[in-house]
C-alpha cells in the first residue's frame, strides 16, 4: 500500500516535474509566471486526441500535438508577451491571465466539457516483482521525464545552442555583446517550454482523462512544483515536483482524498513563508 | 469665488449623478436587464476593493473570489441557519473576511510579484476546494438555498429593482470611502508602497501593518459584495467562486482605470455588459471577450478611465478656448 | 562640541556569510555636525548606512542615537526616532506629485487612519491641511514650489535628489543621511548643492552625514571626515588631517584611477 502510492506519487511528480521545468526556463527569461502555461499543456494534448481520432497513429498525433505546442508558445511569446514587455509587470502578468483564459474557453468550444478517454502510449499488462504490482505507464512516465529533464540538463550545460539560451535569460545584455541573438533565443525558450508542457500532458491524459479543466490544477501544481524546489533551477524543478506528488499521493491515501488538490497548495503556502526562494536556491539579501 | 463655483460645480455633480442612479431602473425593460444592473454594482464594489490592494499599493491578488465567497457563504449560513437579517449578516460578512484578509496578508508579506500573484491564486482555489468538501456548513455542491431577501427596519427589498437602491447606497458609500482614504496619510502610504517597498519603509512608513491593512480592506470590499450577492441571488454554490472569477474581479479594476477610484465604475460595466453584448456570437461570445480584454489591456495599459478622463478634459478645455474666442 | 555626539558607532561589524563588508568601525557625529564618510568604491560605505537605517542587521557592535542604542529596530522605528536617509539612486515615488512625496514623508508625525476619517472628520481635515501647508513650505526652502504637481519621476534629475532631500526632511530628522548627493551633478549643481546642505543644517538644526566620492565638496564642507577602505576605518579627523593621513593617500593613489 505504502509502496504503491509512493510509485503513484512518483509518476505524477515527475510529470509536474516536466511542467515544471517549462515553467522555470520561461521565469528565467520573462522574470515571471506563465499564467497560460497549463492551457498550452491542455491545448497540446487535445490536438493529439483530434488527431488520433481522425485515424493517426498516436505517435504521429503526439508528434502533431507537441509542435502545435511549441508553436503556440512562440505565438504568445512573439504576439503577445513583447507587446506589452516594457508597459508593467502587472500587465504582463495580466496578459498570460488573459491568454489562458482565451485558450481555456476555445477549448470548451472546440472539444467540449466532458472528460475523453485518451489512448496510452504504454502496454496495459501489469509488471508483478514479488507482492509488487507495478503498471508499465508509471515506470514509462518516469523514464521518460528523468531522460527529458537530464537531457535538458546536457542541453543546457554542454551545447552550444543551450549555452546561448542560459546566457541570454541571465545576462540579456552580456549576450547580446557576444553576439547572441537574445530575441531568438527567449522565442527557443517559450517554444521548448510549450513543448515539454505538452508531453507531460499526454502521459497525464490517459490517467485522468483528456479534460478542458485540467490546464488550471496542473498548472498550478507546476507553479507550486518550480517555486517549492528553487525557480530557475533545472534540478529544483524536479525535486519539488517529486516532493508535490508524493506528498499528494500520501496525503490523499491517508489523511483526506477531498483535500487532494489543495495538498499542493499548502505546501505551496509554508515554502513561500518559510523559504520563498526554494529548497535549492541560495537566500538573496534584499540590496538597497 | 473660486470656492463659490466649486461648490456649485459640486452641487451640480451631485444632483446629475442622482438622476442618473434614480432614472437607470426606469429605463431598465426587463428584470434581466435589472439584475445584469446589479451584478454591475456589485462588480463594481468588488472592483474598487481590488484597486485598494492591487492598484495603489500594488499587491496583485488572483484570488479575490475567495473573499467574495467567504462573504456570500458567511451570509447565506447566517441568515438561512442563525436566522440573522441583513444588517448582521452583512457585519458578519465584513468581520469574517476582514480576519481573513489579515490571516492571507501574514504570508503574503514575504512574497511579491509572481509569486504573490500565486499564493492568492493558489488561497482562492483552497477556499474553494473548502466550499465542496466541508459539507456539514458549507452543503457542499449543492450550496445553500432560500436565502431570504434583506430587510432593514420592516422595509423588505424583494424586488431586483428595490434591490439595486441597495446596491447603489453601497457603491456610493464605497467610493466616497475609498476617495477620502486614498487622498489622506494612508492613501499615501498606500501608494508609497507600491511605488518602492524600501523607500517606504525608511520614509517612516510601517510597510507591513499597511500591506495587511490594505488586504484586510479589499477584503472587507469584496465581503460587502459577497453579502449583496448572496441576498439578491438567495442561493450560493462554490460553482460561483472559481478562479475565472477572480481574474474577472481583477479584470475590472485593470480594464476601468487601474489606481483610479472611480475607474472600477468603467471597468464593471465594460465587464458585464460585454458578454451580453456578444450574445450573438453563440459558443465563440466568451473567447471573443477574452480576445477584446487582452486587446484592451495592451491598448489601453493603465485602463480606459484615464483615457476617458483625458478626453473631458480636451473637451472643455476646446469649450472654454471657443467661450473665450467669442468674447473676444 | 565632539562630546555631544548625537550617533555613535562603535566597532560595528557586518557579515554577509562568509565575507566581512564592514569590520569593526567607530564613527561619531557631533550634533548640528556636517560629516562625511568616504572610501574607494566597495569599502563599505552604503552597508554602514544600511546599518544605521536598520535595513541591514549589525552582525557585532553597537549603534547609539541621542544616547540609545537602535540595533535591532525596525528602519520605520528609526525614522520616527529622528535619522532620515536619501539614496544613492534615486528612489522616490515615481508616479505620484513632487507634493505628495514631501507629504509622506510626514506619515509618522501625523495620525490620520482609517476609521477616523469618517468619525473624526473635522481633526483629519485639519490635520491633512496642516500637512499640505508644512509641505509645501518645505517645497519652497528648496525651490521646487513650482513644480509641486508634477509627476514626482518627470522633474530633472538635479531636482529629484533635492525632492529626495524634502522627502528626508518631513520626517523631522535629527541626523540626514546623504548617500551621494552629487552623483550626476555638473560643477555649478555642486556648488548650490553645498549652500543647500549648510542650509537645511542651520534651517532646521540637524547634523548631516554624507557617503560621497567627490572629494572637493567633501573636503569643502565636512567638520569631520572618516575614511573606511576594505571595511576598515582607517582614518578619522578634519578635512586638512585627512588630506596629509598616508593611509588615506595609499588607500587612493593605491587605485589607479583616483
Amino acid at each position: 500500500m505504502l509502496f504503491q502510492q509512493i510509485l503513484n506519487g512518483l509518476t505524477n511528480g515527475s510529470l509536474y516535474a516536466l511542467m515544471a521545468v517549462g515553467v522555470t526556463m520561461v521565469y528565467k527569461s520573462l522574470g515571471m509566471l506563465n499564467f497560460a502555461h497549463g492551457d498550452i499543456m491542455m491545448v497540446g494534448t487535445f490536438i493529439t486526441l483530434t488527431f488520433v481520432l481522425m485515424g493517426y497513429p498516436l505517435y504521429v498525433g503526439i508528434a502533431l500535438g507537441v509542435i502545435s505546442a511549441a508553436i503556440l508558445g512562440f505565438l504568445l511569446e512573439r504576439a503577445i508577451l513583447r507587446k506589452v514587455k516594457f508597459t508593467s509587470f502587472v500587465n504582463l502578468l495580466i496578459a498570460t491571465v488573459g491568454v489562458s483564459y482565451v485558450l481555456r474557453n476555445a477549448a470548451m468550444v472546440i472539444w467540449g466539457t466532458s472528460p475523453q478517454l485518451f489512448p496510452s502510449m504504454f502496454p496495459e499488462t501489469l509488471i508483478e516483482i514479488g507482492n509488487f504490482r507495478i503498471t508499465p505507464q508509471s515506470i514509462g512516465v518516469i523514464l521518460i521525464s528523468l531522460v527529458i529533464i537530464t537531457g535538458l540538463h546536457f542541453f543546457f550545460t554542454k551545447v552550444k545552442i543551450g549555452k546561448c539560451m542560459q546566457l541570454a535569460n541571465s545576462d540579456p545584455e552580456g549576450a547580446a555583446m557576444m553576439g547572441v541573438n537574445v530575441t531568438h533565443m527567449r522565442f527557443l525558450t517559450f517554444g521548448i517550454s510549450a513543448a515539454l508542457a505538452a508531453i507531460a500532458g499526454i502521459m497525464i491524459a490517459p490517467m485522468t482523462y483528456a479534460r478542458v479543466d485540467m490546464s488550471a490544477t496542473i498548472g498550478m501544481k507546476a507553479f507550486a512544483a518550480a517555486i517549492l524546489g528553487g525557480i530557475g533551477n533545472l534540478w529544483g524543478a524536479l525535486l519539488g515536483g517529486i516532493i508535490l506528488g508524493i506528498v499528494e499521493a500520501l496525503g490523499s491515501a491517508y489523511i483526506s482524498t477531498a483535500y487532494r488538490d489543495a495538498f499542493s497548495f499548502i505546501i505551496l503556502f509554508i515554502v513561500l513563508f518559510v523559504k520563498p526562494t526554494g529548497l535549492l536556491n541560495k537566500k538573496i539579501e534584499n540590496k538597497l | 469665488m473660486a470656492k463659490k463655483t466649486n461648490k456649485k460645480s459640486l452641487l451640480a455633480k451631485i444632483v446629475i449623478i442622482a438622476a442618473i442612479i434614480i432614472i437607470i431602473p426606469f429605463l431598465t425593460p426587463n428584470m434581466y436587464i435589472m439584475q445584469i444592473v446589479n451584478m454591475i454594482g456589485i462588480y463594481i464594489i468588488l472592483g474598487i476593493g481590488i484597486n485598494v490592494l492591487t492598484g495603489f499599493t500594488g499587491q496583485l491578488s488572483l484570488g479575490q473570489a475567495a473573499f467574495f465567497g467567504i462573504g456570500a457563504y458567511v451570509t447565506a449560513i447566517m441568515n438561512t441557519r442563525g436566522g440573522m437579517q441583513f444588517l448582521a449578516c452583512l457585519i458578519g460578512s465584513m468581520v469574517i473576511t476582514g480576519i481573513v484578509g489579515a490571516v492571507l496578508a501574514v504570508p503574503a508579506l514575504k512574497v511579491k510579484g509572481s509569486y504573490l500573484a500565486l499564493l492568492t491564486m493558489g488561497f482562492g482555489e483552497i477556499i474553494r476546494i473548502v466550499m465542496i468538501n466541508w459539507t456539514p456548513v458549507t452543503n457542499g455542491t449543492a450550496g445553500i438555498l432560500e436565502i431570504e431577501s434583506p430587510v432593514i427596519f420592516g422595509f423588505s427589498f424583494d424586488t431586483l429593482t428595490k434591490f439595486y437602491f441597495l446596491i447603489m447606497v453601497f457603491v456610493i458609500l464605497g467610493i466616497l470611502y475609498e476617495d477620502i482614504l486614498i487622498k489622506t496619510r494612508t492613501g499615501r502610504a498606500f501608494v508609497a508602497i507600491r511605488e518602492d517597498n524600501e523607500a517606504a519603509e525608511l520614509t517612516g512608513i510601517n510597510v507591513t501593518t499597511y500591506k495587511i491593512r490594505a488586504f484586510v480592506l479589499s477584503a472587507v470590499y469584496s465581503g460587502i459584495a459577497g453579502c449583496l450577492y448572496a441576498m439578491m441571488i438567495k442561493y450560493v454554490s462554490p460553482d460561483t467562486f472559481v478562479n475565472n472569477t477572480s481574474n474577472i474581479i481583477l479584470w475590472t479594476a485593470i480594464v476601468g482605470g487601474f489606481g483610479t477610484v472611480v475607474g472600477p465604475i468603467f471597468g464593471g460595466i465594460i465587464m458585464q455588459v460585454l458578454p451580453e453584448v456578444l450574445r450573438f456570437l453563440g459558443d465563440w461570445r466568451l473567447v471573443i471577450y477574452g480576445v477584446i480584454l487582452l486587446i484592451v489591456i495592451l491598448r489601453f495599459p493603465g485602463g480606459v478611465y484615464p483615457y476617458i478622463e483625458k478626453f473631458i478634459d480636451r473637451i472643455r478645455r476646446r469649450k472654454k478656448s471657443d467661450a473665450a474666442g467669442g468674447k473676444g | 562640541m565632539r562630546d555631544v555626539a548625537i550617533l555613535e558607532l562603535k566597532e560595528v561589524t557586518k557579515k554577509f556569510g562568509g565575507l566581512t563588508a564592514v569590520d569593526s568601525v567607530d564613527l561619531k557625529v557631533g550634533e548640528n555636525q556636517i560629516c562625511a564618510l568616504i572610501g574607494p568604491n566597495g569599502a563599505g560605505k552604503t552597508t554602514v548606512f544600511n546599518m544605521i537605517t536598520g535595513a541591514y542587521q549589525v552582525t557585532s557592535g553597537d549603534v547609539i542615537f541621542c544616547g540609545e542604542s537602535i540595533c535591532g529596530k525596525k528602519p520605520h522605528e528609526i525614522v520616527k526616532l529622528g535619522i532620515a536617509r536619501t539614496f544613492q539612486n534615486i528612489r522616490l515615488f515615481k508616479s505620484a506629485s513632487v507634493l505628495e512625496n514631501v507629504m509622506t514623508g510626514f506619515h509618522c508625525k501625523t495620525k490620520t487612519g482609517m476609521f477616523n476619517v469618517v468619525f473624526r472628520p473635522g481633526m483629519c481635515r485639519r490635520e491633512e491641511a496642516e500637512t499640505r501647508q508644512k509641505a509645501l513650505e518645505i517645497l519652497k526652502f528648496l525651490g521646487l514650489d513650482n513644480v509641486k504637481d508634477n509627476e514626482a519621476g518627470s522633474i530633472p534629475y538635479g531636482h529629484q535628489r533635492l525632492l529626495e532631500i524634502g522627502r528626508a526632511l518631513a520626517t523631522s530628522p535629527k541626523l540626514l543621511l546623504l548617500d551621494e548627493p552629487a552623483a550626476g551633478m555638473n560643477s555649478q549643481e555642486k556648488k548650490e548643492l553645498v549652500e543647500t546642505i549648510r542650509k537645511i543644517r542651520d534651517t532646521y538644526n540637524l547634523a548631516v552625514l554624507l557617503v560621497e566620492h567627490d572629494m572637493e565638496l567633501v573636503m569643502g564642507i565636512s567638520e569631520n571626515i572618516t575614511v573606511i577602505n576594505f571595511g576598515r576605518r582607517i582614518a578619522d579627523g578634519t578635512a586638512e588631517e585627512i588630506q596629509n593621513n598616508n593611509d588615506v593617500i595609499e588607500a587612493y593613489l593605491g587605485r589607479s584611477e583616483d
